[in-house]
């Protein structure tokens, strides 16, 4: 802790009494290793070195988590990506004042909300380090696809009652 | 007393305004900087606005987007300062005010408030 001439008193974040960066819109993220200022009013100026690489780490560890994300982190991860809400509302499948609400954690969604939430991220964001994944996801989703020889689909049920894609000849 | 005007004329020297294309490009510097640069220009913000439902991706889309200025630049003598007031848009689309800090002779900048005007009643 250092006091300064213009009444700024400097602190250096540890881990042992890290920085709560609330402004990121989450309330679990701290940071390590910045100088972070409080002004005599009570209030706090944090110098953040490369904000962007921040924001898209922090992006890539809710993704890449096994936890479902909560409304906040919808938040978050939209805002990452430049989306207005009813745009990313059509992403999901959902209608703007629901992803609204669920944003805001004043209504439950499915874990498939929040699983399409990640993948969309994936796929929409620009983020450099994202494009291994984004090519992964893809690779995944074109080992499925099949070559479609005709334009009839048929479908096939077993004894069992399982149904199956009936291969046609071309 | 001579000295001390030439003294703050110096300061002012040092101090001086950037033209609107300077200010817009030692923002997005603070902004683009990789890890590992060095950079003067880091982000500093002031902390104090999430209840507002503004978050730092706010700012960084208003900054990199295309704000005016909302009043001409003042001067702030007791900080030595230049104070920018920025007519910006939120991701949401909704107006937001963006103050800048800037200490043109170190070249760093602080955002030292934001809100949207609905907000302000």
């Amino acid at each position: 802790m250092d006091t300064q001439g213009n009444g700024l008193i400097e602190h250096f974040a540890t881990e042992e009494k890290p920085f709560h960066f609330s402004d990121s819109g989450l309330d679990n993220v701290f940071l390590v290793g910045i100088r972070y200022f409080e002004r005599p009013d009570g209030t706090y100026v944090a110098e953040i070195p490369a904000i962007k690489q921040l924001l898209n780490l922090i992006a890539s560890d809710l993704v890449f988590s096994d936890a479902q994300l909560r409304g906040s982190e919808i938040r978050f991860l939209r805002k990452r990506l430049g989306l207005k809400s009813v745009e990313m509302a059509k992403h999901l499948s959902l209608d703007g004042s629901t992803l609204s609400r669920i944003e805001k954690e004043k209504q439950d969604f499915s874990v498939q909300v929040s699983q399409l939430m990640k993948l969309s991220y994936i796929l929409l964001c620009e983020d450099m380090e994202m494009q291994e994944s984004k090519k992964r996801l893809l690779q995944i989703i074109n080992d499925h696809i099949k070559t479609r020889n005709s334009t009839k689909i048929v479908m096939k049920v077993s004894p069992e009652n399982q149904w199956s894609e009936l291969a046609l000849a071309a | 007393m001579i000295i001390c005007q030439q003294a703050r004329a110096a300061y002012r020297q040092a101090y001086r305004r950037v033209s609107s294309v300077g200010f817009r490009r030692l923002l997005l510097d603070a902004i683009e900087k990789s890890p590992g640069v060095a950079n003067p220009e880091t982000y500093h913000a002031r902390f104090d606005h999430l209840e507002r439902g503004l978050t730092t991706d706010d700012v960084i889309h208003g900054i990199e987007g295309s704000w005016h200025y909302e009043k001409r630049p003042i001067f702030n003598e007791s900080h030595w300062q230049w104070k920018y007031q920025l007519a910006a848009k939120t991701i949401d689309d909704e107006d937001l005010t963006i103050i800048v800090a800037v200490d043109t002779a170190n070249r760093t900048f602080e955002v030292i408030t934001r809100w949207t005007p609905k907000e302000m009643d």
